[in-house]
């Protein structure tokens, strides 16, 4: 469908292209004119499909909608779940049943109501191909990309992951671990089962790596992005790839071969450190990784407040807070100390032990002096450590006194 | 609360707090907040003990959906961590990361009755002042190191970029920060590694050159490697030389400029990949731009026409072969020590042109991914 549509743009873009083109390319452009310029349309075409959106498809006709219990595949029914349990173990992985849907990203996504409410989550039914909603559906309707990060105690379909995983390694699974690989089994086995794997699974997502047990009719897909492992893993579900198999899929166990956990360690500091050049002015990063040249030199100036040969240790150099030592260190925290004044001022009335215990840093504030802050460094690194109830506004700073 | 419940000795453990311990992030604009509380209405995702869970609504979010504190106060004072989202305080990173890069404190214990006891210990040792925030204080401590530390380990394919002749940072596009990890880097090529780079090492490449199927010393791609075979059914390349953190995407972004693929397979474990097109026309394109080699954020490729086969069957002794058969399409590279194989510079001022116009130069670096979309007359003629 997206195809369609553009072709009739790229009519416009191929104009559009010949006008603007500078001179240079211009005879280029003269010279061979079809062929020439084919490769920017190309370009065109990207933007244009990021423009024009379109409203989700239904993938379901809603009136073929049955409800009625699942095959029997169990003893027990559970209404709750609407899942068939107990039975017989040999034949778990036999009794289980062919999805009844297939997400095809291409054709089914789309926006709907769910792309204007910032922090909407993605649409479980659609993942698995049966949302009969469509536009009308309050989730989202499409691929998550590397933009979509959810809070760590949810997945990306909204669902409250458990602190462990469960024992067959499925649902929903844990917050105590970022998985980006899937686990895939019970393939069928051919000779090409690599290409398979690869050309089903590419739908879903950026794929980090992929891990194909030739022979055992295995494999193991990590994806770049949490989410999209997430999402493949709910889209992949009890489907079949090129023949009649029903899929397992279920999170993977983290891989024991060393090399992939140092990979996986060195992912992780990456991470860590991306948040935390984040969280830091970008003068202190600058200055710790050592991209700075001239921040040596200041340092040497600029730490000694005043004292001969004295020089600020780390703690109370890059000391953040309102009443850090170093002006960098405070930039970001004027503005949010005084609205946090205001907000006391509003609730002065309902606490009284309130101000007693925010008097005592403000004191410092005021004080202000940089060689007396300078030379009690234990009281500033202890300065330091507000800022993470300063983030949180005085509810914290109440609930630190009250609940004890 | 129900005062009786902290007489009986099994629920001394239990946990009531006035007031939860949650993020601004987790909280509504409003600073006067509507909250719901019940005393040991769930149990901690944690410590899964009993505490008192507080719900709200969160303002702006979609489906009207109710927040609530996951975890009980003891642990979210433990993790220093929100009580609602569970992601630090401090620097607003998932404690699990946290925990792992900033090596603050040990993870607790893993099975059930054990984290109860540990967290009930731990309770006790707050109200105390015992336990509790002083290993936080050391968080920005830790931060500030980990970003030293990473800072001086450079990755890979910015390795011996201060070696440069000039003195000057060569290569614009990787210099941004790359993200190493998440394999080579987030712009454009950066110089090639050479032999002795690390997973070269890991992989025995240092064992001395063995001659194999392929040939390990086979000579740099000549005209005729990349001529189209007859054959018309054929519309894959072969590729090989793949290090272990050359993520897939980055390989399917390289070749999907030439033309849409069907599938693309990459075995990162055998080093070499397909790249299967849906079109002859774009498997021959690929071919004519990449002439025989390609390098992909850094790492040096070597592409051949062929047919798909299983590729996860080799041993050890072909895969490691795959991997130096990569190196062999750049002679240049291999031949020049480690400090000076780095010198991109003028490869990447000149861009494409200088990379697909002549060989002799070197291709030192390929042409970025989008530099491909420019196209000669001499190459589209016909």
């Amino acid at each position: 469908m997206a195809e369609v549509e553009t072709r009739v743009d790229t009519g416009v873009a191929v104009v559009d292209d010949a006008q603007d083109a500078p001179d240079g390319a211009q005879e280029l452009a003269l010279a061979t004119t079809n062929n020439e310029v084919a490769p920017p349309t190309e370009k065109k075409v990207k933007k244009i499909i990021r423009r024009k959106k379109r409203p989700a498809r239904p993938q379901i006709d809603p009136a073929l909608i049955k409800s009625e219990p699942p095959p029997q595949t169990g003893t027990v029914f559970n209404i709750w779940y609407n899942k068939w349990s107990g039975g017989d173990r040999e034949d778990k992985y036999l009794s289980q049943t062919h999805a009844k849907g297939r997400c095809n990203v291409a054709q089914d996504s789309g926006y709907t109501r769910a792309d204007a409410r910032p922090g909407s989550y993605f649409c479980l039914f659609f993942a698995r191909g049966i949302c009969p909603k469509g536009q009308d559906c309050d989730y989202l309707h499409r691929l998550p990309g590397i933009h979509d990060i959810f809070n760590p105690n949810v997945d990306c379909f909204g669902r409250d992951k458990f602190s462990d995983y469960r024992d067959d390694m499925g649902g929903v699974g844990s917050f105590t671990r970022q998985n980006r690989t899937v686990y895939i089994g019970r393939i069928h086995v051919t000779d090409d089962i690599e290409e398979i794997v690869a050309r089903h699974l590419a739908e879903w997502g950026q794929i980090e790596r992929v891990r194909v047990l030739n022979t055992r009719g295995v494999a193991f897909v990590t994806y770049t992005n949490e989410a999209n492992a997430q999402f493949a893993k709910e889209a992949m579900a009890h489907q079949s790839l090129d023949h009649e198999e029903v899929l397992n899929v279920r999170w993977a166990t983290a891989d024991p071969n060393p090399m992939a956990q140092k990979r996986e360690a060195r992912r992780i500091e990456e991470q860590a450190a991306e948040a935390i050049r984040k969280a830091l002015p970008a003068e202190f990063v600058a200055e710790i990784e050592g991209k700075d040249p001239e921040a040596r030199k200041r340092r040497k100036l600029e730490s000694s407040y005043g004292l001969e040969g004295y020089e600020a240790p780390d703690e109370v150099h890059f000391a953040r807070g309102p009443n850090a030592v170093n002006p960098r260190g405070r930039e970001g925290y004027e503005l949010e100390h005084e609205q946090r004044l205001m907000l006391e001022a509003a609730e002065a009335q309902m606490v009284e032990e309130q101000p007693q215990e925010q008097s005592q840093p403000q004191a410092g504030g005021i004080l202000s002096s940089n060689t007396l802050a300078a030379l009690q460094a234990a009281q500033v690194s202890v300065a330091s450590k507000p800022k993470a109830p300063a983030s949180t506004g005085p509810l914290v700073a109440y609930d630190s006194d009250d609940s004890d | 609360m129900p005062p009786q419940i902290k007489q009986d000795l099994n629920r001394s453990g239990w946990e009531t707090t006035d007031f939860p311990s949650v993020c601004e992030n987790c909280l509504p604009e409003n600073p006067y907040v509507k909250m719901l509380k019940e005393d040991y209405g769930a149990e901690c995702k944690l410590c899964t003990r009993p505490f008192t869970i507080f719900s709200w609504s969160g303002d702006g979010r979609a489906q009207g959906r109710k927040r609530r504190t996951n975890i009980c106060l003891t642990c979210a004072r433990l993790k220093n961590a929100c009580q609602c989202c569970i992601m630090d305080l401090q620097f607003g990173l998932p404690i699990v990361i946290r925990d792992k890069a900033l090596e603050l404190i040990a993870p607790g214990p893993q099975s059930e009755i054990n984290r109860e006891y540990f967290a009930q210990n731990n309770e006790k040792a707050i109200e105390e002042g015992r336990a509790g925030v002083e290993e936080y204080e050391k968080a920005d401590e830790k931060a500030r190191e980990l970003l030293r530390r990473l800072a001086q380990s450079k990755p890979y394919f910015r390795k011996g970029r201060e070696v440069d002749t000039e003195g000057n940072l060569v290569g614009g596009g990787s210099a941004t920060g790359g993200n190493p990890a998440v394999g080579a880097g987030l712009g454009g090529p950066g110089p090639i590694r050479t032999r002795d780079s690390r997973a070269a090492a890991r992989a025995g490449a240092k064992a001395g050159p063995r001659k194999g199927p392929l040939g390990a010393n086979a000579p740099p791609p000549e005209p005729r490697d990349w001529m189209p075979p007859n054959d018309r059914n054929i519309m894959s390349l072969f590729v090989t030389g793949i290090e272990d953190d050359l993520p897939e995407y980055k390989i399917r972004d390289f070749f999907k400029v030439f033309g849409k693929i069907k599938s693309l397979v990459v075995s990162h474990m055998t080093h070499c990949a397909f790249v299967n097109y849906e079109t002859r026309d774009g498997a021959e394109k690929a071919a004519a731009e990449c002439k025989g080699r390609a390098v992909i954020a850094g790492c040096p490729l070597r592409v051949r026409w062929s047919v798909p086969k299983a590729i996860g069957t080799m041993d050890k002794e072909e895969r490691t072969e795959m991997l130096r058969d990569g190196r062999s399409a750049f002679p240049q590279a291999n031949r020049r020590g480690p400090q000076k194989a780095i010198e991109g510079g003028a490869a990447q001022g000149g861009s494409s042109t200088t990379a697909e116009g002549d060989d002799t130069s070197g291709l030192v670096v390929a042409a970025p991914p989008g530099a491909a979309d420019v196209q000669y007359a001499s190459l589209s003629g016909n």
